[in-house]
């Protein structure tokens, strides 16, 4: 059996598998993410340098719930460390830049390199052993005492974090870019969300993204098919922690500095919060979610209702998590119409013919 | 000679604590199978109570009632609405859970402020024990703990309502085809491990700052408790917290003399997440 002919099958077989909720971005989603992000992003080109700051970081939290949106959705992993890599890569391209004040893309390699060698060990060490609720308590566990080793080590600036981080600056070839233009960084980000998010939508597609999708949905059956459930958990965590490294080195290079709170328990909520309220098991639930809530959060910024942003958080969350599991957009079509399928291409179950399928 | 007695006793006082706030946690997790990641903040709710009921005039039991009383009730509330709900959904569970401890902690923050509050202790000064001078409130606190898991070890061992209750945990639809009430029994076993909880808030508020986050450092612990243990074997027995509390709290304490606190926690998670690794059911033998 040639490996291309197993990979159809596992195909074939995942579009099989009862309740497995949605397994591809449909068409819509795709559309939505590309004008959603395109919108924003000019939108702000036009506007004051602090608008285009704020869009930067913006778009890349919303490359951060994407990362998280691969862990979660596609490595079935219940993640509540995803900060871990964010901000373990964010302070490894300050410590970097700071002690061989050197800028270019070494450091972004090394940094994108350190978050991936930890995800690497966590799958070999924890996804390998202990699945489900045990990783979740484990990855909150983690991410809270690496919090604490932030604050109070100094070498990394304690309390205060690590300032006068440098902006960005590759030459490759003729190329040069650096992200003391504000306006080059945000199309930078901008081009990044837009082609990680469509690379993420092809993976999903390819033989490797479902047989994802089946250890997600049924690991036993994954497994004697031959496929090792920790191996793919593994690849989803490798994948969503080189994303989030990615996206920690930009945040760090765009706002000059790094604190602690990047490497905490509360951002990673805040991506669970975004993947949650987007819905678990498509990518482009987690970047729409993310932009909106951040530009809900912003627009408020003026007004009393922002001191009470973690209350408003915190009810959003019961709520989306008790009455509408599958996410708001989901919870909202299932009440209002049919448009579900517009969001994620539904698997049906199995007919009671002997399983005629589309 | 001295010292090791002083730092027995800040073990044990520490121990203590931590087997209260991981009592409740273990009734919650261990038996009801919830995460409850709002551990820390029934804990915070119960400390919070002692301090309302002391402004009230009704002294340090009476505030001590209040508090268990608010957190038991603000369980029993969460299990009814958002609990019962997604009774096998662990991690939608886990994720309103969440949102709860973010909403208990802003509303805290809220009404009484960011800042610090304090409780006063009902007995003052030291006894001298063993040739040491030691806070008297600490001893109380070691009673009053001592007393609560004697307490709930003959309410689990001898009572009716224990039997019950253990039964509900060990099958819960042979006791429901018995007749059991099983939705009564996790209402009530919900309420009682976050009024353990607010109870271990009361107990610690007098030595500590009282302040809304206050909770987050022993959720942790009790967390490490719990998974120490082995969440299996919590199940079968209860009481078994109580030696896996001893040992986390001592070790914690052990290596708090050598290291900063930071580096001490730091070891006792990776040592924790070691032996999870290795042994998922838990160290303890039974």
């Amino acid at each position: 059996v040639t490996a291309e002919s197993t990979g159809a099958s596992v195909g074939r077989l995942v579009r099989r598998l009862p309740a497995s909720g949605g397994v591809k971005d449909g068409r819509f989603a795709i559309a939505a993410v590309l004008v959603v992000t395109v919108l924003i992003a000019v939108t702000a080109l036009r506007q004051s340098l602090y608008n285009q700051l704020t869009t930067t970081s913006f778009l890349i939290l919303a490359l951060f719930a994407l990362s998280l949106g691969v862990v979660w959705g596609y490595g079935g992993l219940w993640m509540f460390g995803q900060s871990l890599f964010f901000g373990g890569s964010a302070y490894t391209y300050a410590l970097y830049t700071r002690h061989f004040s050197e800028t270019g893309l070494l450091p972004i390699l090394a940094a994108v390199g350190v978050s991936i060698i930890a995800a690497i060990i966590l799958a070999l060490t924890i996804v390998r052993r202990l699945g489900g609720i045990f990783f979740a308590l484990i990855t909150i566990i983690l991410v809270f005492v690496a919090e604490q080793a932030a604050q109070s080590f100094t070498f990394v600036g304690g309390f205060n974090g690590m300032t006068g981080v440098p902006p960005i600056d590759v030459t490759l070839g003729p190329a040069h870019f650096s992200s003391f233009n504000a306006r080059g960084m945000l199309i930078l980000v901008a081009v990044l969300v837009v082609t990680a998010y469509l690379c993420l939508a092809l993976f999903v597609r390819s033989q490797m993204g479902s047989a994802l999708v089946l250890v997600r949905d049924n690991p036993e059956l994954a497994e004697s098919m031959g496929y090792r459930p920790g191996l793919y958990r593994g690849v989803a965590l490798v994948l969503g922690a080189s994303l989030a490294g990615l996206a920690g080195v930009l945040f760090a290079a765009s706002q000059g500095a790094v604190f602690p709170n990047a490497i905490g328990f509360t951002l990673s909520a805040e991506a669970v919060v975004w993947l949650l309220v987007g819905g678990q098991l498509s990518l482009a639930g987690p970047v729409i979610a993310s932009l909106l809530l951040s530009y809900v959060q912003d627009s408020l910024s003026s007004s009393s209702i922002q001191q009470r942003w973690v209350l408003i958080e915190g009810l959003l969350l019961i709520v989306v998590a008790t009455w509408a599991p599958g996410g708001l957009l989901d919870g909202i079509s299932r009440i209002g119409s049919r448009t579900r399928h517009l969001f994620l291409r539904q698997v049906r179950p199995p007919t009671a013919e002997g399983g005629q399928l589309t | 000679v001295h010292s090791l007695v002083l730092h027995g006793l800040d073990a044990l006082f520490y121990s203590s604590t931590l087997t209260l706030v991981a009592l409740g946690l273990a009734v919650v997790f261990g038996l009801l199978g919830v995460i409850n990641i709002a551990h820390g903040e029934f804990v915070a709710l119960g400390a919070y109570g002692l301090v309302l009921g002391q402004s009230a005039g009704l002294g340090y039991w009476g505030g001590l009632l209040v508090g268990v009383l608010l957190a038991a009730a603000a369980g029993g509330i969460t299990q009814v609405v958002i609990v019962r709900r997604l009774q096998d959904n662990l991690v939608m569970t886990l994720l309103a859970m969440y949102g709860l401890s973010l909403v208990i902690r802003e509303a805290l923050a809220w009404a009484f402020g960011a800042a610090g509050r304090s409780a006063h202790a009902p007995v003052a000064g030291k006894v001298s024990l063993a040739g040491v001078d030691y806070p008297a409130y600490r001893l109380l606190g070691l009673l009053i703990v001592f007393g609560l898991v004697v307490v709930l070890g003959l309410l689990f061992a001898k009572t009716r309502v224990g039997i019950i209750s253990r039964a509900v945990v060990e099958n819960r639809w042979i006791a429901q085809t018995v007749g059991i009430n099983v939705k009564w029994v996790d209402f009530t076993m919900f309420a009682l491990g976050t009024g353990l909880a607010g109870l271990a808030g009361a107990v610690l508020a007098p030595t500590v700052s009282v302040y809304p986050a206050m909770g987050q450092q022993f959720l942790i612990l009790s967390f490490l408790v719990v998974i120490f243990t082995g969440v299996d074997r919590v199940r079968r027995n209860l009481f078994v917290v109580v030696v896996g509390a001893l040992a986390i709290g001592v070790l914690s304490n052990v290596l708090g003399l050598h290291m900063r606190g930071v580096v001490a926690q730091i070891v006792l998670l990776m040592a924790v997440v070691a032996i999870v690794s290795v042994r998922p059911q838990g160290l303890l033998k039974s």
